[in-house]
């Protein structure tokens, strides 16, 4: 008995064509065949929606609109692009802000056993809740400018960080740290050659976790309250009972958080290099 | 003068506190090691009789709730950098390179600068693992990583050595060789060595000498001589007639210790 090869299957003309061109792609271009079927769907049912008149471009736009839309933001005015900066920069410093602090925050409670034990419920209080909830008090603080958005994209990270590098402390193999000890590393030592490394993938995955809330953090703020960014658009574009508006301003937004998170994910994988195979 | 012994402890007693409700585990009691400096002395006993309990205690790693550990006569609290010390777990650290990984002592001891790369180089080497420095440990065969720990030792140059189960974990054929370089390494340092394994060939096979620890509380039971000439080859020390002679003696001492479940 043998086993047909792609090869056999994709020109053996007594097999269905379905079956010879499945054989003639790899599992990547496949997915990406798959993933193509669908969006045509997708769009295909949406516009079909409209042109049948079940529900009118009031309510859902269409996709042809949104696509001119986002063709006039994007090129011909490109008044997108001053919105999206507005917001990638309010997340740039909140997130770096609340990573820092977060990591520094996990490693004192780490080192400090009583500070963590007093903080704890606050912490989980705070971890809990949804956090953008405090959204209104930062305007009202620091006004309506990038400084409230800064602190909320920071402050819903700065949680995530904390709680994962003090998970990450908790969890370094004390063999190992007996091993590097009995060497005769000191205590920075320690800290840098086994703590801290031992601890990046928590921090990677809280980082990950982290720009996602911070992106959500921040797009809610400017819906509150904001002069521009692409949440201050999304809540004008509502305002104005412009549905094609929002919805380019929501595809914009879905595509930056999957590149970004992607971007991520490579970092990961080659920080964590020496982990071999990991599936995120 | 006459010289101290490399490594001494004297009326060890450790217990490991109850769990629960009941009564605390004895585990070393009043033991009594004196190894000269350059022996490589072997220590067996039945697994769980606190081998690993006493190398940590000479490491330094846990106090001891009685006695004391003498070092080239002096008494040892707490870390000693003259001691080195290979885990019987693999303690590599997963996220360094082999280099980086035989590096480490050298630069916990801040000796990381001119140098070192090249004592670095010469110790994979000297294992041989010429050609594997930037391999990640996840990337070597159980017996590499084992050189590789090995290398990492020799790094520290420590004055005392303390094996644990080094070769336990290996397939018979990897062990074999393995033990073969070991012995082609230190007889050519002659460091003083504490080495335990529960595999008792092993321990007659390298060592100068071998002592027999009893079931818990482990006390010192037995402690003969091993009087072959050096260097020695596994292979032609298990057919020495003193090997087969120790081997029966030590059996059945050791035998009486193990208890089958
Ligand atoms: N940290 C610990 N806490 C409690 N019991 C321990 C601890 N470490 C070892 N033991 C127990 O002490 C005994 C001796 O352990 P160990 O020294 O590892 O034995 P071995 O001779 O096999 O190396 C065993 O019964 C083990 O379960
Ligand atoms: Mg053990």
């Amino acid at each position: 008995m043998s086993i047909a090869t792609r090869d056999e299957v994709a020109e053996n003309p007594e097999v269905p064509l379905r079956r010879r061109v499945a054989a003639r792609l790899t599992p990547g271009a496949e997915a990406w065949l798959l993933r193509l079927v669908a969006a045509v769907a997708i769009i295909g049912t949406w516009e079909g929606i409209v042109r049948a008149g079940l529900l009118t471009e009031f309510w859902i736009s269409r996709p042809g609109m949104v696509a001119a839309r986002l063709v006039d933001w994007l090129i011909v005015r490109g008044s997108m692009w001053d919105h999206l900066a507005a917001t990638l920069q309010a997340v740039a410093i909140g997130l770096s802000g609340g990573i820092v602090l977060g990591i520094v925050s996990g490693l004192v409670l780490a080192k400090w056993q009583r500070l963590q034990v007093a903080l704890d419920p606050f912490i989980m209080g705070l971890y809990s809740m949804p956090r953008a909830a405090l959204a209104p008090l930062f305007i009202m603080w620091l006004g309506i400018g990038i400084e409230s958005k800064i602190v909320l994209a920071g402050f819903v990270a700065f949680f995530v960080l904390l709680i994962n590098t003090y998970a990450g402390v908790k969890n370094v193999d004390p063999d190992l740290l007996n091993a590097v000890r009995t060497m005769g590393g000191s205590g920075t030592f320690l800290v840098h050659k086994v703590v801290l490394p031992s601890c990046v993938p928590w921090i990677l995955s809280g980082t990950r976790i982290g720009l996602a809330f911070s992106l959500t953090g921040a797009v809610f703020a400017e819906m509150l309250a904001a002069q521009k960014g692409v949440g201050w658009l999304i809540s004008r574009s509502s305002g104005l009972f412009d549905t094609t508006g929002v919805f380019a301003s929501i595809l914009v937004l879905a595509v930056v958080a999957m590149g970004l998170n992607e971007g991520m994910k490579k970092l990961e994988r080659w920080l964590l290099r020496w982990q071999g195979e990991v599936v995120l | 003068m006459s010289a101290a012994p490399a490594v001494a402890v004297k009326n060890l007693e450790l217990y490991f506190p109850a769990r629960d409700h009941g009564p605390a585990l004895h585990v070393l009691e009043r033991v009594d090691l004196a190894v000269p400096e350059g022996q490589l002395c072997t220590i067996v006993g039945p697994s769980g009789c606190g081998k690993s309990t006493m190398l940590n205690v000479i490491a330094g790693l846990l106090p001891p709730m009685g006695g004391e550990v003498l070092v080239f006569g002096e008494p040892s609290h707490g870390i000693n950098r003259r001691i080195g010390y290979m885990f019987q777990k693999d303690t590599l650290l997963p996220w360094a390179s082999a280099f980086q990984n035989v590096r480490l002592p050298l630069e916990a001891l801040g000796r990381a600068g001119a140098g070192s790369g090249d004592s670095a180089h010469s110790l994979l080497q000297l294992v041989g693992l010429r050609g594997f420095e930037r391999h990640y440990p996840r990337e070597l065969s159980g017996g590499m990583r084992k050189r590789v720990q090995l290398a990492r030792l020799l790094a520290q140059e420590p004055e005392v050595v303390l094996m644990d189960e080094p070769f336990g974990a290996l397939d018979a054929q990897t062990k074999l060789i393995l033990q073969e370089e070991f012995l082609r390494i230190w007889e050519q340092r002659r460091q003083t060595v504490l080495f335990v394994t529960h595999d008792l060939q092993e321990a007659i096979a390298l060592g100068d000498r071998v002592v027999l620890m009893s079931a818990r509380p482990g006390r010192i039971k037995g402690d003969w001589e091993v009087n072959m000439p050096r260097p020695r080859h596994i292979t032609d020390v298990i057919q020495n007639s003193q090997f087969t002679q120790l081997f029966n003696a030590i059996w059945g001492s050791l035998r009486e210790e193990v208890t089958l479940l």
